[in-house]
């Protein structure tokens, strides 16, 4: 789901700057509200801890392995606001450091995965937690929903912006500038392989690590 | 010389002196082979063209029809020459080619036999070799050995006295910014061709391999955006004036251009990425005006990604080294969700330690640095 340089064209890159100026600006006052002067360390390791997790391999049927995001995870754990942080940082290292994703593509990449992706997982498990008991199962289940809505939500949103890429940007023979495939490809072709198969990935390892973490540190999760 | 070779160069002087087999039954006013008669031939012989046979021939459109190009059928002997000699020549490149694929993927599962004396050697090709049941634990060693390869690899590279590493990192930063926004502006597939020869040139002054250069950008973004790109080729998405087997004039400029567009990009990111150390460039972004906050995380954070990297190794080692039966993947799934809460535990016990450690170094929220020689 990282979008690399030269998919969208500048103007589309240049819009998701913009809309994510306000939300970075708002989600690092809400983080510093709450964590006041210990916010480096906390925030780097979560960081680092989103970039880790798409290191571990998880094994599919069939004998191959996927990899999970882990954003939903974060979100849970730390907080929606938190979590943009995290993911930003860990998106713009992937971006400058690994060339993993685009530079200019860096606005539309958080947008994806660390605005939507975050707040949508986050406030799904919310709403089917509701008030359920800190250790009960079904925060468990939840945290599973809230890891596979959303991822797929997230790719829906990359799948709409490789889509809109003709349609804004051609040359006057209808030649593509950018991404060359309009919305009744892209869409489509994005949704079938995170439906099937990456969002299952997120939401067994959403759901199982946060199980685990419910087991071992339960009063952890009660501060959030 | 190989008797490969000489068989190659016998094929090819066989494609050249192939318009004989126009010419000669051409001097001799020789007609078509029997039950081969073209539209033409038929029409003469019999006075019609049966409608049955029409409907059949005209399912499949040749690219090259009789061996010639379109529009050429009528242009005399030496135009449909040039004509015999391209269309042999690809249909030699095509059989060679569609064998050459053949043959690997039919030989793909033979194994090697001295597997065991290279697997002795190298621990990451034990591991790549053996197959099995526990792949995930084995493919995430792969994963986290082949990243700390290629930073060190990397770090070679930035440290290395050429161009590119001469120049301050501010100015890198904001050239490549400025250059992937004019890459993704321009529309001239000739002017981004030239900005990509360019970046190979700076990569090759900057003392970086080039062969490694090619292999870093090809792999995997622009050889993913070819393989995405090809259907685009086609009239089914782009509408316009067909040329070859239904790949149309539009379809082929925009897949190229948007090629060409990714895989300048990526060039230019990476020849930034190897040439500066991580240190240097986020000082730049630093001095670009980049909140310190922000800074800070990222330095932070590409800190603790190593060591937790690190950690995460270790306990993918302490699996495999007490794995001897295989784990089924419900259990395979647990195991894995077991070493993510793991990591998250102890990154919130280093979170609280390295506060601590910071506060008792006189940490007030406001970090301080050394200044670097170029910032």
């Amino acid at each position: 789901m990282h979008i690399p340089d030269g998919y969208l064209s500048p103007q589309t890159a240049g819009i998701f700057y913009l809309v994510m100026a306000p939300i970075w600006l708002v989600a690092s006052k809400i983080v510093k509200k709450t964590l006041q002067v210990r916010q480096v360390p906390y925030l780097a390791i979560g960081a680092a801890f989103t970039f880790v997790i798409m290191m571990f391999n998880i094994p599919i049927p069939g004998g191959s392995t996927g990899h999970a995001v882990g954003g939903v995870l974060v979100a849970i754990l730390l907080g929606p606001a938190q979590a943009v942080i995290a993911i930003t940082v860990s998106l713009v290292i992937q971006a400058l450091l690994f060339g993993d994703g685009g530079i200019t593509a860096i606005g539309a990449n958080c947008f994806n995965m660390a605005f939507v992706l975050p707040f949508v997982g986050f406030y799904t498990y919310k709403l089917i937690a509701f008030r359920a008991a800190q250790r009960s199962r079904r925060r468990i289940i939840a945290a599973g929903i809230a890891g596979y809505v959303g991822l797929n939500l997230a790719a829906l949103c990359a799948g709409i912006e490789f889509g809109l890429q003709p349609i804004f940007h051609h040359t006057s023979s209808g030649q593509a500038l950018y991404c060359p495939y309009g919305l009744n490809v892209t869409v489509p072709a994005m949704m079938l392989e995170h439906l099937l198969i990456f969002g299952w990935i997120e939401a067994i390892v959403t759901a199982l690590v946060f199980a685990y973490i419910q087991r071992q540190e339960g009063e952890f999760l009660g501060r959030i | 010389m190989k008797l490969v070779a000489k068989l190659w160069i016998g094929i090819f002087i066989l494609a050249l002196l192939a318009p004989l087999g126009l010419i000669i039954p051409e001097l001799f006013k020789a007609g078509s082979a029997w039950g081969e008669w073209g539209r033409e031939d038929l029409i003469k012989m019999v006075g019609y063209f049966p409608r049955g046979m029409q409907r059949i021939a005209e399912i499949w459109k040749a690219p090259l029809p009789d061996y010639a190009f379109r529009g050429s059928e009528n242009k005399g002997l030496q135009s449909l020459s040039l004509g015999y000699i391209v269309s042999g020549l690809i249909g030699i490149l095509a059989v060679a080619l569609a064998i050459y694929l053949l043959a690997k993927f039919l030989t793909k599962h033979v194994p090697k036999t001295d597997n065991k004396k290279e697997s002795s050697r190298d621990p990451e090709i034990t591991l790549k070799r053996r197959s099995g049941r526990n792949k995930f634990v084995e493919y995430s060693l792969i994963r986290t050995l082949e990243f700390f390869r290629n930073e060190i690899f990397a770090e070679s590279f930035s440290s290395a006295n050429g161009l590119m590493q001469k120049i301050q990192p501010r100015i890198k930063l904001i050239g490549l910014i400025l250059i992937l926004i004019i890459v993704s502006l321009l529309k001239d597939i000739r002017l981004i061709f030239a900005l990509y020869i360019l970046s190979i040139a700076l990569a090759y002054l900057s003392r970086i391999s080039v062969l490694y250069f090619l292999k870093r950008t090809w792999i995997f973004i622009p050889l993913f955006s070819l393989f995405i790109a090809v259907p685009a080729l086609f009239n089914i998405f782009s509408p316009g004036e067909v040329i070859f087997f239904g790949i149309t004039k539009q379809g082929l400029s925009s897949a190229s251009l948007f090629i060409l567009r990714v895989l300048t990009s990526v060039s230019f990111s990476v020849l930034i990425v190897l040439t500066t150390t991580h240190t240097r460039l986020l000082k730049a972004m630093r001095s670009l005006g980049v909140p310190q906050v922000f800074v800070m995380t990222f330095m932070m954070c590409y800190r603790y990604i190593f060591i937790f990297i690190k950690i995460a190794q270790e306990m993918y080692f302490a699996i495999k080294s007490r794995l001897i039966g295989s784990v089924k993947n419900r259990k395979a799934h647990h195991v894995v969700a077991w070493h993510i809460g793991v990591l998250w535990e102890k990154s919130r016990l280093m979170s609280e330690e390295v506060y601590m450690a910071m506060i008792s170094r006189g940490y007030s929220g406001e970090p301080k640095t050394i200044n670097g020689k170029d910032i």
